[in-house]
């Protein structure tokens, strides 16, 4: 039986091969991490010069016309100065921004590092995330037949499926529970790319300081979609929400165990090529997620 | 007090040949391997006035790990099955038989499942800490370890893969 013992022993003796000599030396090491340094701050500042040129521009523009010059007239009609006019809204929902993701220097995604993970309150009790999360998708569906599986429950970690059924065969959204260290923001500025992808994501920060990031599909498999969104509670406790278009008997089919969620997003090889959330309907499951389980 | 090059130094020095070979041991090639290292090893030192030195050690893990995903994810849609096992593997001069066909079943697992493998089994690492370099649970390192290993037993053909190959 190839247990972890013998896994262990086997594959250590892999560490056995003859290495070439190192060719990376401290001062191409320390050279690159100049560089990116002072890329990082470059980009720092240039965010804040867009920033201050949009607002300037922006006040330029709505600024009511007069004889003397300098503003641009809007109309007719003076602008309000009581309703300011809203800026439009690039996300499914309003409140949502997108997220920029700067490039490594060498062009590659980031890959944050997550700091280590901290003290945290108590796990939602059983109840609590049923209710919640049931009530979640319930809302963004429409619907209240929603069969729940539990595959996990642990002092600081959780599992938990909801089946939903499509036209074309049964799909799921996904619940895994777990901690996190550092700020909800700084644990979603290190999650900016989880998949790799490079795409920005949406983020939306409610009053009590909880994070809420909600990815683009990922498209490793598009008869395996999927989209994840994740949410970084002030308590230590992250929620990754998963919509899933595949379900248990294709994980099963690809021979991958459907007991634990995966790390990598990896899905199985076959499933039903949508998803059972849109994005809006996503980002309603996280919402009233993040709002009700902290009650 | 020490300066940060120093230090920085001083923490490459010590640490970037095991590095280079836990990530050899993730990719299978030095070329990339060392690529891979010096990628986490830039990464470590933007960020060196951040990191605790009591936690530096997990930290450069977790950062080379990360890069090693995302080098495999980035290069996911280049990469073909082939009949033939690329060179980097087998080296002529290289050991065993045994260990050239573990290393290329190791090959075959999925990036995602083979850095699990790697830490737990070739780093040594703890469930809870491979669980924290993956940003995951301890469940999903226990099931991903699991995933793996039916997938290296399933790649190398042989459930009684010779255990005395470390001595060999």
């Amino acid at each position: 039986m190839f247990d972890d013992d013998a896994a262990r022993r086997a594959l250590q003796g892999l560490d056995d091969e003859p290495a070439p000599p190192i060719t990376t030396t401290l001062d191409q090491v320390v050279r690159r991490g100049k560089r990116r340094v002072l890329a990082q701050r470059a980009s720092s500042v240039a965010v804040v010069v867009a920033v201050v040129a949009v607002i300037g521009i922006g006040a330029m523009l709505l600024r009511p016309g007069d004889e003397s010059g300098g503003g641009v007239r809007v109309g007719d009609t003076p602008v309000s100065t009581t309703e300011p006019t809203p800026p439009p809204s690039t996300m499914p929902l309003p409140g949502w921004k997108a997220i920029e993701v700067q490039l490594d220097l060498d062009g590659s995604c980031p890959s944050g590092v997550p700091e280590p993970a901290q003290s945290h309150d108590m796990m939602p009790s059983k109840d609590r995330i049923r209710t919640v999360f049931t009530a979640a998708v319930a809302d963004a569906l429409g619907t209240t037949h929603l069969p729940l599986e539990w595959k996990k429950y642990e002092s600081s970690s959780a599992f938990v499926v909801i089946e939903v059924a499509m036209d074309n065969g049964p799909g799921q959204v996904q619940l895994e529970i777990a901690t996190y260290g550092g700020t909800p923001l700084q644990a979603a500025d290190a999650s900016i790319s989880p998949e790799g992808t490079c795409a920005a994501p949406y983020r939306r920060v409610l009053t009590d300081g909880t994070v809420l990031q909600l990815y683009k599909d990922v498209t490793f498999s598009a008869k395996a979609p999927a989209q994840k969104l994740r949410i970084y509670r002030p308590d230590g406790f992250m929620y990754i929400i998963t919509s899933a278009g595949y379900s248990d008997g294709d994980y099963a089919a690809s021979g991958m165990d459907p007991s634990g969620a995966n790390p990598t997003g990896e899905p199985p090889m076959s499933g039903r090529g949508k998803q059972p959330l849109t994005e809006a309907q996503l980002a309603i499951v996280g919402l009233v997620m993040a709002k009700g389980i902290g009650k | 007090m020490r300066g940060r090059d120093q230090e920085f130094a001083e923490f490459f020095s010590a640490r970037f040949e095991g590095a280079r070979r836990i990530a050899y041991a993730m990719c299978g090639s030095w070329p990339d391997a060392e690529e891979i290292a010096q990628s986490a090893f830039v990464k470590m030192y933007a960020r060196w006035p951040k990191i605790r030195i009591e936690t530096v050690d997990a930290y450069l893990r977790t950062v080379l790990t990360r890069v090693f995903l995302d080098t495999k994810r980035r290069g996911r849609a280049r990469e073909q099955v082939v009949a033939e096992l690329p060179e980097t593997i087998a080296p002529p001069d290289a050991g065993p038989a045994e260990r050239l066909a573990l290393r290329a079943a190791l090959l075959t697992v999925p990036p995602g499942q083979r850095a699990v493998l790697v830490l737990r089994f070739v780093a040594d690492l703890s469930i809870p800490q491979v669980a924290e370099i993956l940003g995951c649970t301890a469940g999903t390192v226990k099931s991903q370890t699991a995933r793996g290993l039916t997938a290296l037993r399933a790649a190398y053909g042989n459930d009684d893969i010779n255990l005395e190959m470390r001595g060999a």
